[in-house]
């Protein structure tokens, strides 16, 4: 049942204010500890949708494509879907990430995906041409 | 956007990210102001978060430039911790790199004492 739906600008300045009012509208369904992995994910992902998002199929700005975001209440828990109208990213995206532990600390980027795939229960990343859909998944009674 | 009380005479200083949220909207400008106050001469500094209710990977990634940028001439500590930003911290192992105090005011008698 979507809890949620909204579009947003692929603009940096937008991520915010959605991930606040998406973790506002996940904040009943989720213990405190998880809705924080579940801010740290979205925040993470929203910002890459943006970032790639940015470049169009054809390799040009698309900055009018919004990026589609859709909360939703389902039986294996809370889940966030995120289609952005970027070039079509790699199917391997999210395969074989290094999880926090593994990153370089002093890194000064490059802790995106794997904070992503460390704050998640599951993932699913379909990208198509035009299109990328990530789905996350939060099982509301398990604390990561 | 970033809020500073410092003491030019000893290089120490107090910074307020002036955000409550430090992320990829905002990390570069506040890495590039603070830079502006190392470059000026403070080398011992405070990041009080304590208005800060949560850090994104760029939010990270700023701090641990600072941190880089500073490197053996001076001092980054963090302070006023959140349960949210302390997660952050924990999950990416900043817990191991920064030291950090319940407040400013602590963090800056420990790095007085320090010096």
């Amino acid at each position: 049942m979507p809890l949620l739906s909204l579009e947003m600008r692929p603009e940096l300045s937008e991520v915010d204010m959605a991930v606040t009012s998406l973790k506002e509208a996940a904040g009943h369904a989720l213990s405190e500890m998880k809705l924080a992995t579940f801010e740290i994910a979205l925040s993470e992902a929203l910002t890459n949708a943006v970032r790639h998002g940015l470049v169009s199929v054809e390799g040009s700005a698309a900055p009018d494509q919004p990026i589609k975001v859709t909360l939703s209440d389902s039986p294996r828990g809370l889940l966030i879907e995120i289609i952005d109208a970027g070039a079509q990213g790699p199917e391997d995206l999210y395969e074989d990430v290094a999880s926090p532990d593994a990153i370089d600390l002093m890194a000064e980027s490059g802790r995106g995906l794997s904070l992503i795939r460390h704050c998640v229960d599951d993932l699913t990343f379909e990208p198509a041409p035009g299109h990328n859909r990530l789905e996350l998944l939060f099982h509301p009674d398990l604390d990561t | 956007m970033i809020k500073f009380h410092g003491d030019a005479a000893d290089g120490l200083g107090i910074v307020e990210p002036g955000t409550d949220r430090l992320t990829a909207a905002n990390a570069t400008s506040f890495k590039d102001d603070v830079l502006g106050l190392i470059e000026a001469g403070t080398s011992r500094l405070v990041i009080d978060l304590s208005k800060v209710d949560f850090v994104d990977s760029s939010g990270i990634g700023a701090l641990v430039g600072l941190l880089k940028r500073i490197g053996h001439r001076g001092e980054i500590v963090v302070s006023g911790l959140s349960d949210n930003v302390s997660q952050m911290f924990r999950i990416t192992r900043m817990d191991r790199v920064f030291s950090s105090y319940d407040t400013a005011e602590a963090a800056l008698r420990a790095l007085r004492e320090n010096a």
